[in-house]
């Protein structure tokens, strides 16, 4: 666990990333979305006997649904990995991305602060062990690893317990 | 095996522009490869904006795993454009 001393007093305490069920659905539609375009190619590949424009268009479509399928998941992967949420001592910060499309980050003061909440509902967070961070007021944060242990860690360093 | 040769694809005036369509996609994808990697550095610099010591932390943990994905991705992006780019020129006739 970090704990490092910054220039204004602030310390890290804690970094989370979000749980890995998250990319789980991206993997899902890619996996998907490749099957699809092999379907295609086969299918041009079936009718590729002559110079056909039908097989060529077909191949065609395959490689444009292959392009766009590749560079969609390494996007959304890569600004998954990027979100992060850090507990310091005087705050917690999370930080979310979608390259090309938003970046946000919502900061939750100490000060302004009274308590924390870790909830996890339905069988599978219960079984994957991952839930959602909720605060008195502001945007609650889902998929965060172990929540009972983030809460804890942050009820600590609000000083709350 | 039968394949199709290069100047099967400039055969035709249907083929040429088929074969230019498919050449502008390809060229596409390069750049859009280039475009992510540029955008997601981008991102990962506007950690800056967080204090030193935090900044200094989530430069050097996650890159790790991040710049483990960002290699696979251009490896990828390489090996998908020359394979689709091969395959596009011969079309091997599997049937």
């Amino acid at each position: 666990m970090p704990d490092i001393d910054a220039s204004n007093g602030e310390r890290l305490i804690l970094i989370l990333h979000e749980h890995w069920v998250r990319y789980v659905r991206l993997v899902l539609i890619y996996l998907m979305l490749l099957v699809c375009s092999a379907l295609i190619f086969y299918a041009a590949a079936v009718t590729a006997y002559h110079y056909d424009i039908v097989t060529q268009l077909l191949l065609l479509f395959a490689v444009v649904l292959l392009l766009v399928d590749h560079h969609w998941f390494f996007m959304a992967m890569l600004s998954q990995a990027e979100n992060h949420i850090l507990v310091t001592s005087d705050r917690v910060i999370c930080i979310r991305h979608r390259i090309f499309f938003d970046e946000e980050m919502h900061e939750y003061a100490f000060s302004k602060m009274k308590f924390v909440e870790a909830e996890k509902t339905g069988f599978l967070q219960y079984l994957l062990q991952y839930g959602t961070l909720k605060f008195e007021s502001g945007t609650p944060i889902p998929y965060v690893p172990h929540p009972s242990a983030a809460a804890r860690a942050i009820e600590q360093t609000m000083g709350l317990t | 095996m039968e394949m199709l040769s290069v100047a099967d694809h400039f055969a035709s005036p249907v083929a040429v522009l088929l074969t230019g369509i498919f050449m502008v996609i390809e060229s596409l994808s390069i750049a859009m490869c280039i475009i992510v990697v540029l955008q997601y550095k981008r991102v990962v610099s506007k950690h800056k904006l967080l204090p030193h010591a935090i900044q200094h932390t989530l430069e050097e943990e996650p890159e790790k795993g991040t710049n483990f994905l960002l290699n696979i991705y251009i490896i990828l992006t390489i090996v998908v454009v020359i394979g689709t780019v091969v395959l596009f020129l011969f079309q091997p006739h599997l049937f």
